[in-house]
């Protein structure tokens, strides 16, 4: 993971930047790649990016599987972008459909993972600003919660139910109908 | 009591922050679930029923597929007929090129009213509220999402309903960015001086020496004092067009003597007079507020099923609207029936899906002229008996709607 990119044959192009764990791993990672997240572009914009970049948030474990995410999904950005120009329509179309549906079979397995490692996960896409693993975790933790009694949430969360029970009973009757 | 705390820490190493929780997470559930989550603890509650929540929840809901909204009703000879329940249902559409099928609909709300709801009715919708006029001239408003359904209180009298049978007085629905308020506006007639009335011998109708037409605003969510308020008087006769909605203001056509297009600004809340499109007017053609309403759009019926689709950006931009020519639609197989409008539904990139004739149609422009049928749309009711989407009839009717989910509340 550490050398992450450097089979590329575009490296030589690519300017490449070095993301470091709270734990201190250095990732060397394209800037395409980084790039996915906003707020390291925004470092990178800035200038701020020489001897690395400190992501005291991001624990290697994690800081590796957000990598795996933001290689995959800048790869298929790429690709989009070149075949447009390259393929007739049809062609086109068939191409991008099988960069979908790979793509969709890579977050389906990227998301096999513990409920700690996707709030981790969850954290660390907030932190980095990486709109579309922010949306697919989320979207996964919410699916976990669809269907599901207070009890069970509350269950799942660690909450601990504050509300008095005439309060409690005041919701469940204005939304009855959620509860049948 | 103790040990809740000490499983949080066994347990999670992660907690989600509250605020995270709500605005990433849980804003991606479904009304039915957000429900539940409200039971779960003070701060989930209150970050549920939260502006900045409900208008998240809405702008994700309006990135999912798009889907439809219909109200069947069985009608009655008598046009002033009653029904003491109402039904909402929402109709996922079938992803493009899909062979016709059968499309089941989800049943989301059969509200029973005992005062009873006109059998005729005309509805109307904004980000997953639905306002319906009633020959009656009540209004109601409903989310079907969250169940909420009232009536507004009565307004201003409408002397057009004295000698008119079957007639809706049409209401329009919209979002007032200024005020952060949903408002309802509807149109009444006064009149004045000798009331009209029906020559028995010739049987001709006297209409009223004098009228003129008024118009007035129901604020919804509070903010306009629970009642409706009147405002600048529309600069001509409302017609029998469908009164649409955009980001900026309503439109309310004008037919006679000549076809003019009236908008009601949302801001300023006045009247001016806008262009409509280079085109002629029909009684059936039709008007639609598409793209969450940042699109206004005209249906020319030119001739017996060819359409002209007019569209003009309302979202921002110059003020005066710039119409142009967006397609026009030849129903490939028009159905043996004289005269019937194209009421577009949903714009979604380079498709167009309207309702015509009682039955979907899906145009799309990057592939040329072709119009597809959406088959069967089968919808069940809670006593268990089955609809089908088809053409209006005598007895019954199906009207539809674009649909998007919604939590914004009525109270």
């Amino acid at each position: 993971m550490a050398s992450a990119g450097s089979g590329d044959e575009k490296a030589a192009a690519a300017a490449m930047i070095t993301l470091i764990s709270s734990d201190n791993e250095k990732f060397e990672v394209t800037e395409a790649t980084a790039t996915l997240s906003q707020t390291i572009r925004h470092m990178i914009e800035d200038g701020c990016t020489d001897g690395g970049v400190p992501l005291p948030n991001v624990t290697s474990k994690i800081l590796a599987r957000v990598i795996e995410y933001c290689k995959k999904h800048a790869t298929a950005a790429a690709g989009e972008e070149g075949s447009s120009s390259s393929f007739s329509d049809a062609a086109f179309l068939e191409v991008d459909r099988a960069f979908l549906e790979e793509l969709e079979e890579f977050d389906d397995a990227f998301l096999e993972v513990d409920r700690a490692t996707l709030f981790d996960l969850i954290l660390a896409a907030n932190y980095l600003d990486i709109k579309g693993l922010l949306n697919l975790t989320c979207q996964k933790v919410a699916d976990s919660v669809k269907g599901k009694t207070p009890e069970q949430i509350r269950e799942m969360y660690n909450i601990v139910n504050d509300l008095t029970p005439e309060e409690e009973a005041e919701i469940r009757r204005e939304t009855q109908w959620a509860f049948e | 009591m103790v040990r809740p705390e000490k499983r949080r820490c066994q347990d999670t190493a992660t907690a989600i922050p509250d605020d995270l929780l709500l605005s990433e997470v849980l804003v991606r559930l479904p009304a039915k679930s957000l429900a539940c989550c409200r039971c779960v603890c003070r701060s989930w509650r209150a970050g549920i029923a939260g502006a900045i929540f409900v208008r998240r929840h809405l702008e994700l809901s309006r990135a999912r597929p798009p889907s439809v909204l219909a109200i069947p009703r069985v009608l009655d000879p008598d046009d002033r007929a009653t029904s003491s329940e109402i039904s909402f249902h929402r109709l996922p559409l079938p992803p493009p090129g899909q062979a016709p099928g059968i499309v089941h609909s989800e049943l989301m709300l059969e509200k029973a009213w005992p005062e009873g709801i006109t059998c005729l009715i005309l509805p109307a919708h904004c980000d997953g509220l639905v306002a319906i006029a009633t020959v009656s001239d009540r209004v109601f408003v409903c989310n079907p999402a969250t169940r909420e359904f009232v009536a507004l209180p009565p307004g201003s009298h409408n002397a057009e309903l004295d000698h008119t049978e079957d007639l809706v007085p049409r209401v329009a629905l919209g979002f007032d960015q200024w005020r952060n308020r949903y408002v309802a506006a509807r149109y009444f007639y006064r009149t004045y001086g000798e009331p009209p009335f029906v020559d028995e011998v010739t049987g001709e109708y006297h209409a009223a020496q004098d009228h003129d037409v008024g118009h007035e605003v129901f604020t919804l969510g509070g903010g306009g004092g629970g009642s409706w308020e009147l405002t600048q008087d529309p600069p001509h006769a409302v017609g029998v067009q469908r009164p649409v909605c955009t980001r900026r203001a309503l439109y309310w056509h004008a037919d006679e003597p000549q076809p003019r297009l009236m908008r009601f600004g949302l801001r300023d809340r006045a009247f001016d007079l806008v262009p409509r499109p280079p085109t002629g007017w029909n009684p059936i053609d039709d008007m639609a507020g598409l793209d969450d309403g940042k699109q206004l759009c005209y249906v020319h019926a030119a001739a017996a099923a060819a359409f002209q689709v007019w569209m003009a950006d309302d979202d921002g931009g110059p003020d005066e609207l710039q119409w142009s020519l967006r397609c026009c639609i030849d129903l490939a197989d028009p159905m043996p029936r004289v005269n019937y409008n194209l009421m577009p539904v949903i714009a979604d990139g380079d498709t167009l899906v309207a309702i015509a004739g009682g039955t979907l149609w899906r145009y799309n422009e990057g592939a040329g002229q072709v119009m597809v049928e959406l088959h069967n749309v089968r919808y069940e009711r809670q006593d268990g008996s089955i609809y089908y989407l088809g053409p209006p009839s005598f007895l019954s009717e199906h009207y539809v709607l674009p649909y998007v989910e919604s939590l914004v509340s009525l109270a």
